[in-house]
């Protein structure tokens, strides 16, 4: 009995066939799709990860082909993004404690709650093997597209509150749901639900008014640990499965941002930059002993948001941009423009001259003509915004720099974290001043490292250990209160770096 | 016009502070708004012909690029830098009473809100219109305000916030306000505030810009 595998690629499509039984990865191989595969399809590493359509992301050295499928195979970017996994990700025993023991086939949940998206990563906790991954548009979208205008929802509106946690409850169950569907897993077999999330949504999902977050002094009504039981939320799953919510330092800083930094190996030592530019731009200077951590105000810009053209890094938005030729996400025609495109197209808009190094540009430059009614294009308010984003991070950057008393040259290396970071061109941002250009040869990409904290926090429990320890050792500074951060702003807000 | 008054207008269009300066390149190691001020006095130029042909309509030019997106934050913030440094010769003469000021406006951001940066570039274009600019600072609560209307009868009052969260606070605030001293004028403007906001919390003025304020105090300054 032979199958019909259907391949899509960005650079095509190819239909092959393969035997009952037969292991996809092998499959792919044969016909020299290379797939990443560190592991040799032990089925341990977890990175050669493929989507299937309608199943969603498989482990291709695990998958055996029943029926005729079709295959979507990302580019290298999508991967890094969706895997969950990386050579400086933290290498820990698997340890998964209490939740293996209350099911014989356990299964926990890694949930990654981001202002726009939310990532759902489901573990075998009987070898710590990543089942499958979904990603989720967060519900509560249409109540803002920044934490700030979703706690002004709330302010002095209990209803709200609790639109806002039924909506992430609602994201998670019908996740879950689909995972039971896809896996023919029970539901009582999955044991652990471990998020991690801004504050703001740690906040929303425990049902607690986030409006402290929104005032000064912005303190949060909660940063520690905390336990939810997974019954009283309404999520039939285990009786005994308990949500952990990963702890946060502060209002601006949440466990998102304290995970992905536990998740990276101890070796990476030295003095590192950490970032991960989502709907905040959240940067952290780690040194051995001491971590400093600030939260600029990156704007929703990079997430499409007060951007004419902007758009989610969804299907058609533009991502990518080099000497005029256009790439969208999944190959459709262009509808929109997301983070990295924009990056992608300022870059080019100041190579060009086509924008001064103040920013000012003469007229709209065309980015791409739909039809005779639209045109996808980027305005001068576009580039204002742009400015305006990336000026918050690199001050943020040289804020913590001199807090520290350290320079860039100290910095070894600069960890770029997060979906809009990973999909991010660096040439781009070094050339829009996103990333100070000192640190140009020490940018290294790792993928949505909070939902690695996530995922490891399920496989070891003991990576909470490594997640006090880090809050033991940072110190949390208020830009909005820092009295050299308007100086630093201003001198970045031109395209042109002025500062070191 | 003499010369040297035009002068001091392009030093504070470009925003050239002193001779030390390097900003902008092009005029590098000339005298600046700073010691150009200086030199007019001496000469016996009165200081409210220098505030009035020089300093004022330099700032509305720079607000006015500024409203037309021409110009950016940083290059404003240096024209009004080099204002503030032509500004601490002609301040001896407020007081002496020889120069005069159009009136006073007091700027704060509101309670809750610690962020700075536009109030503090409308309290410079304000002050660079001719005004006397009482800046209370951030997370100002509505009885600071009280305070500066009793002390400055016939002031405007201006209120900014960055935060949607905060715009809650804005609104309090122009009722307290309004309520206690129902003829004092309040202007209101920060990223998130709109004209539509404005009408609904009762406040008498809100523009994107700061130029806007400017024109709107001194079209209104006389009916006060």
């Amino acid at each position: 009995m032979k199958y019909k595998v259907e391949i899509l690629q960005d650079t095509g499509y190819e239909t092959i066939e393969a035997e009952e039984g037969s292991v996809l990865m092998d499959v792919l191989g044969e016909k020299g799709y290379y797939i990443y595969s560190p592991c040799g399809g032990e089925g341990t590493c977890g990175k050669c990860l493929v989507h299937i359509r309608g199943k969603g992301i498989v482990a291709a050295c695990r998958f055996k082909i029943h029926e005729d499928i079709t295959v979507i195979l990302q580019g290298e970017r999508e991967m890094s993004v969706l895997g969950a996994q990386h050579e400086y990700t933290a290498t820990m025993d698997f340890n998964p404690g209490q939740p293996a023991l209350l099911s014989d086939k356990p299964v926990g949940c890694a949930v990654d709650i981001g202002t726009t998206t939310i990532v759902y990563y489901f573990i075998d906790l009987t070898n710590g093997l990543l089942m499958r991954t979904y990603v989720d548009i967060n519900p509560q979208s249409n109540y803002g597209a920044d934490v700030i205008s979703r706690i002004n929802r709330c302010v002095g509106d209990a209803g709200a509150v609790k639109k806002l946690h039924l909506l992430l409850v609602e994201s998670v169950k019908s996740n879950i749901n689909r995972f039971i569907t896809d896996t023919g897993t029970e539901a009582k077999d999955i044991t652990a639900i471990n998020v991690v999330g801004n504050t703001t949504m740690l906040h929303f999902i425990a049902g607690v008014d986030p409006s402290p977050i929104a005032f000064s002094p912005f303190k949060p009504v909660f940063t520690d640990y905390r336990i939810l039981n997974a019954r009283e939320m309404g999520l039939r799953i285990n009786a005994e499965a308990k949500i952990n919510l990963l702890p946060s330092l502060s209002g601006y800083i949440g466990s998102d941002i304290i995970a992905g930094l536990a998740s990276l190996q101890d070796s990476l030592g030295g003095l590192f930059l950490y970032t991960d530019i989502g709907t905040n731009g959240e940067v952290v200077l780690s040194s051995e002993d001491r971590i400093w951590a600030c939260s600029t105000a990156a704007g929703p810009a990079f997430e499409g948001a007060n951007i004419s053209c902007g758009s989610l890094a969804a299907g058609g938005a533009i991502c990518s941009y080099k000497d005029g030729k256009i790439k969208t996400i999944a190959n459709s025609e262009p509808d929109g423009i997301c983070g990295s495109g924009l990056v992608d197209i300022i870059a080019h808009m100041l190579s060009g001259k086509l924008v001064s190094p103040e920013g000012k540009i003469n007229k709209p430059f065309v980015v791409y003509k739909k039809g005779k009614s639209r045109t996808i294009s980027i305005t001068q308010q576009d580039i204002r915004e742009v400015q305006l984003a990336k000026a918050a991070v690199a001050a943020g950057i040289n804020i913590l720099l001199r807090r520290s008393g350290y320079g860039y040259g100290d910095v070894e290396k600069f960890i770029i974290a997060g979906g809009f970071g990973n999909y991010l061109d660096t040439g781009s941002a070094i050339k829009i001043g996103l990333f100070p250009e000192q640190l140009n040869d020490k940018l290294l990409q790792v993928g949505n490292a909070a939902g690695t904290g996530a995922v490891l926090s399920l496989k070891s429990e003991y990576f909470i250990d490594r997640i006090n320890n880090i809050l033991s050792r940072t110190e949390y500074l208020e830009l909005s209160s820092n009295e050299d951060f308007m100086e630093k702003f201003v001198s970045n807000i031109n395209f042109k770096s002025q500062t070191t | 016009m003499d010369e040297i008054i035009q002068k001091i207008s392009s030093c504070i269009e470009y925003g050239k502070i002193n001779r030390a300066s390097p900003y902008p390149p092009g005029m590098k190691d000339q005298d600046g708004a700073y010691e150009l001020t200086r030199q007019a006095l001496d000469r016996g130029i009165s200081p409210s012909e220098i505030l009035e042909s020089g300093m004022i309509p330099a700032m509305e030019i720079v607000g006015n690029k500024f409203s037309r997106n021409e110009i950016f934050v940083p290059q404003m913030l240096m024209s009004a830098k080099a204002m503030n440094a032509a500004m601490e010769h002609i301040k001896p003469f407020f007081i002496s009473g020889e120069a005069k000021r159009k009136g006073v406006f007091v700027i704060g951001t509101v309670a809750g809100d610690l962020h700075d940066i536009g109030k503090n570039l409308v309290a410079m274009m304000i002050e660079g219109g001719g005004w006397e600019v009482i800046d209370l600072g951030v997370d100002v609560k509505p009885d600071k305000f009280k305070d500066s209307i009793r002390q400055y009868p016939g002031c405007f009052v201006g209120l900014s916030a960055l935060l949607t969260t905060t715009m809650e606070n804005m609104k309090i605030t122009v009722k307290e306000l309004k309520e206690q001293y129902p003829h004092i004028k309040v202007l209101i403007g920060g990223a998130p505030v709109t004209d539509d906001f404005r009408q609904k919390i009762g406040a008498d003025f809100y523009s994107p810009d700061p130029q806007g304020a400017v024109k709107y105090l001194n079209t209104n300054r006389v009916l006060q």
